[in-house]
């Protein structure tokens, strides 16, 4: 290829020079390679507390912790919490695109009493609500290299309808991440 | 010359940007978990109210004390049992209650610490202090208990009644709120 360069004019090679700093300058923002592969993992459950309930109640856990609710009484000692996930990635990069899908969350019942997820919320850069089956992106600005790790928080809304019966609900929240771009 | 500069610039902009490689950044998933804990709520039932029989006062103040789970009255001062043993006199005895709840789960009771009964005569009102709780499950806890595996327990209530020399017969009554809430 380079060879035959010397049967080009040289307006030909300007041309040819002109298009390939085009093309350089156009992949500012390109998947990428990755020396460790990426990991998520959750470090803490999302906790709606401990509480009795009379007919219909609903708790909202915040990305912040803020838990607001009614139709509940809540056990002293009762903890309350945002889901917590760590992202790891060696990023090349400081600017890391992602995407982030969230699974679908069913309701469950329980002793009669129906629990149901919603309103999830993230406390993610320009991602601040999520639904089930969704995927949106979220951009990390300072991935600091050579491994870059940050932590992001998701809250929820759980209604719960039904009789007075008590149980454990469990809902998993299936959530996935994936490299779009380094820019 | 200008095919060496083309050769820099290109190793430049492909430094800025990165090779792609989408294959080794594999997507990430984690599944967390939403959790709730919901109780069965508790119920107290009232199975005797808090009485303090019938009482006799001769010339001065006195004072009646019914301890929770104790059996007997004890009178102080100028104050005395009203009747002996005969049928249809009300014996003294402390309010007695069964609560239902969450196996295994500490409950506690809230009393107040003294309340006046009103005189059907307009006369100054019935005193009554030292309002205290024994449960079952917890006799030197004061007023927290725990529910048994089966979800059940008692506790009773009993308190001082004071009493002047001038307080007129009548039958007095009043209501002791007890909230009873898990801890």
């Amino acid at each position: 290829m380079a060879g035959s360069n010397r049967f080009l004019s040289a307006t030909a090679r300007r041309r040819r020079r002109n298009a390939a700093v085009a093309v350089l300058f156009s992949l500012g923002a390109v998947p990428l390679a990755a020396d460790t592969p990426l990991v998520m993992v959750t470090t803490r459950a999302l906790n709606f507390g401990t509480f009795a309930v009379m007919g219909t109640a609903v708790r909202q856990v915040g990305a912040d912790g803020t838990v607001t609710g009614s139709g509940l009484m809540a056990v002293r000692g009762s903890v309350e919490s945002p889901a917590e996930y760590v992202v790891t990635y060696s990023a090349k990069l400081p600017v890391v695109v992602l995407g982030l899908t969230f699974g679908s969350v069913a309701p469950i019942t329980i002793n009669g009493v129906t629990g149901k997820l919603d309103n999830f919320v993230t406390d993610l850069q320009g991602l601040p609500a999520i639904k089930p089956g969704e995927s949106r992106t979220f951009v990390i600005p300072n991935c600091r290299q050579p491994t870059c790790s940050f932590t992001f928080r998701v809250g929820g809304r759980l209604t719960l309808n039904g009789g007075a019966g008590g149980g454990t609900f469990v809902f998993p929240l299936p959530l996935s991440v994936r490299l779009i771009a380094e820019q | 010359m200008a095919g060496l500069r083309l050769c820099a610039f290109a190793i430049a902009g492909l430094a800025a940007s990165v090779p792609a490689d989408a294959a080794s950044a594999e997507p990430a998933s984690a599944t967390g978990v939403a959790r709730a804990t919901v109780v069965t709520p508790l119920s107290a039932e009232a199975i005797d109210d808090l009485d303090f029989g019938m009482v006799a006062v001769s010339g001065a103040s006195g004072r009646v004390v019914i301890a929770p789970m104790a059996g007997s009255a004890g009178f102080e001062g100028a104050a005395g049992p009203g009747c002996g043993n005969e049928t249809g006199c009300p014996g003294a005895h402390p309010a007695r209650f069964a609560v239902t709840g969450e196996a295994g789960r500490g409950y506690t009771v809230t009393v107040p610490a003294s309340l006046r009964i009103p005189s059907p005569e307009g006369a100054v009102p019935l005193l009554v202090d030292q309002i205290v709780v024994k449960t079952m499950s917890r006799p030197a806890a004061g007023s927290q208990g725990a529910l048994d595996s089966s979800g059940h327990d008692r506790f009773e209530v009993g308190g001082t009644l004071h009493l002047t020399a001038t307080q007129p017969s009548a039958r007095y009554r009043g209501d002791v709120p007890v909230i009873v809430t898990y801890f």
